[in-house]
């Protein structure tokens, strides 16, 4: 339980989640007013804002100070830490991935994608450890290889898809990333 | 002075991804497009043979944007550990003092490296589809493949400038990777109003993408000078900022 609370005590301290969150959903509505009609439109857009927040839950920890030494010092079993950062950052997704569903109109799955989108992001950075670098990464995959790719029929399924419909790919590459994340957590020097 | 900015470039991992990226990303962009653009030039539904070629330049432009923004924010990254607080930017101003030289010394490697980028990949993308596709391609005008180098080089220095002014790699970086692949938002906006068709992606791929699905007519030449317009004040801000703000 100290796990979690300490954890949320650090996400909802940073300014820049903050902002991040606050920016996504005010260009959510902006982008829903432009569009003019209900639909997962939008958030094919501002689910980067999704994916900037997982990278920067995590890219925080690692920067300089080295407060990453600090949590691990406090907190020194590795995968209950991993696992009360997944739950706390989850946790915290929700409710901005609730509000930006319900901006739009669209339903609960897409809620489900939006929060997934963020837990890959912040397993990535795990693994990546930089900011700059896991946006570049993850951008390039929703944004880039993933309409570049779409036009393959037999590729479809492995893209993580649009936020309007959720698959199996999204789960799938967030739970592999998760495994990949807690085995660099385990392994890799602080 | 500008040597020292080419080495600290290229001293960057990030800025290799996004010059190999940059590279890669466009001529095998053509390669797995081959069949079904060879399918559309058959049967006739290809939007612009004018555009072939040209069009499936657009995705490396991630190279110059990515090094518009790795030249500025790197230098915000800090130099080590146990000295949160001061940036690289300390120890490069501590060398070149004189900001406006420090910038200019800036500018001229990024303009430098992403027009040679941009010939290499244009070279690659326009040889590949003339292999390809053979006749379908029209004949490369000398000054519309300048437009496509010319609009390389100011969406680098577009992002560039917006880095100086945020002082941060991840606002720009994702700003603009959301908004140039994809049904753009900017494309969005112009069905808001007719004045989104002057913001600077959506005029500046106008200097040399004919066939387009746009109602509003607009000449390479004024998409020109209106891409050059934003890129200038953008980077007139940034540059006041830089000379003004503490490191």
């Amino acid at each position: 339980m100290s796990y979690l609370r300490a954890e949320l005590l650090k996400l909802w301290t940073l300014p820049s989640l903050r902002l991040t969150a606050l920016l996504t959903l005010a260009s959510t509505a902006l982008l829903r007013w432009a569009a003019g009609e209900p639909g997962a439109l939008p958030l094919t857009y501002t689910r980067a804002g999704f994916l900037v927040l997982g990278v920067l839950a995590v890219s925080a920890e690692h920067e300089a100070g080295g407060q990453f030494r600090t949590t691990l010092l406090a907190m020194p079993r590795r995968l209950p830490l991993l696992t009360a950062k997944a739950v706390t950052l989850a946790a915290a997704t929700l409710p901005i991935a609730a509000i930006a569903s319900l901006i739009c109109g669209t339903d609960a799955a897409t809620i489900g994608y939006l929060t997934l989108t963020t837990l890959l992001s912040a397993a990535v950075t795990i693994v990546l450890r930089q900011a700059v670098p896991a946006v570049l990464l993850l951008l390039g995959v929703y944004f880039i290889a993933g309409p570049l790719l779409r036009a393959h029929e037999d590729l479809r399924a492995w893209l993580p898809g649009d936020p309007g419909q959720l698959g199996t790919a999204l789960p799938v590459w967030t739970l592999a990333a998760g495994v990949v994340a807690a085995a660099f957590l385990r392994r890799r020097d602080a | 002075m500008v040597i020292a900015e080419l080495r600290k470039l290229l001293g960057i991992p990030t800025a290799w991804a996004g010059l190999i990226l940059g590279m890669l990303l466009p001529p095998l962009t053509v390669l797995i497009n081959a069949p079904s653009t060879r399918r559309a030039i058959e049967d006739g539904s290809y939007p612009n043979l004018a555009d072939l070629g040209m069009n499936d330049l657009g995705i490396g432009l991630l190279g110059p944007l990515v090094l518009g923004v790795v030249i500025v924010s790197s230098e915000y990254t800090p130099t080590g550990e146990h000295s949160p607080g001061v940036t690289q930017l300390h120890a490069t101003l501590t060398a070149m003092p004189h900001r406006m030289r420090l910038l200019a010394a800036k500018t001229t490697v990024l303009i430098a490296v992403v027009l040679l980028q941009s010939i290499v990949v244009s070279a690659a993308v326009l040889t590949l589809t003339r292999v390809l596709h053979g006749d379908a391609m029209p004949p490369v005008d000398p000054i519309r493949l300048g437009t496509v180098l010319i609009y390389w080089v100011l969406l680098a220095l577009f992002s560039y400038a917006i880095t100086l002014i945020v002082r941060n790699g991840i606002v720009p970086l994702t700003l603009l990777i959301v908004n140039s692949f994809f049904v753009s938002v900017s494309y969005l906006l112009t069905k808001v109003t007719d004045l989104a068709y002057y913001l600077p992606d959506i005029a500046g791929a106008r200097m040399f993408i004919r066939g387009d699905n746009f109602d509003y007519a607009m000449s390479p030449l004024v998409a020109g000078l209106t891409m050059t317009a934003w890129v200038v004040a953008l980077l007139a801000l940034g540059a006041w900022l830089f000379q003004r703000r503490d490191a």
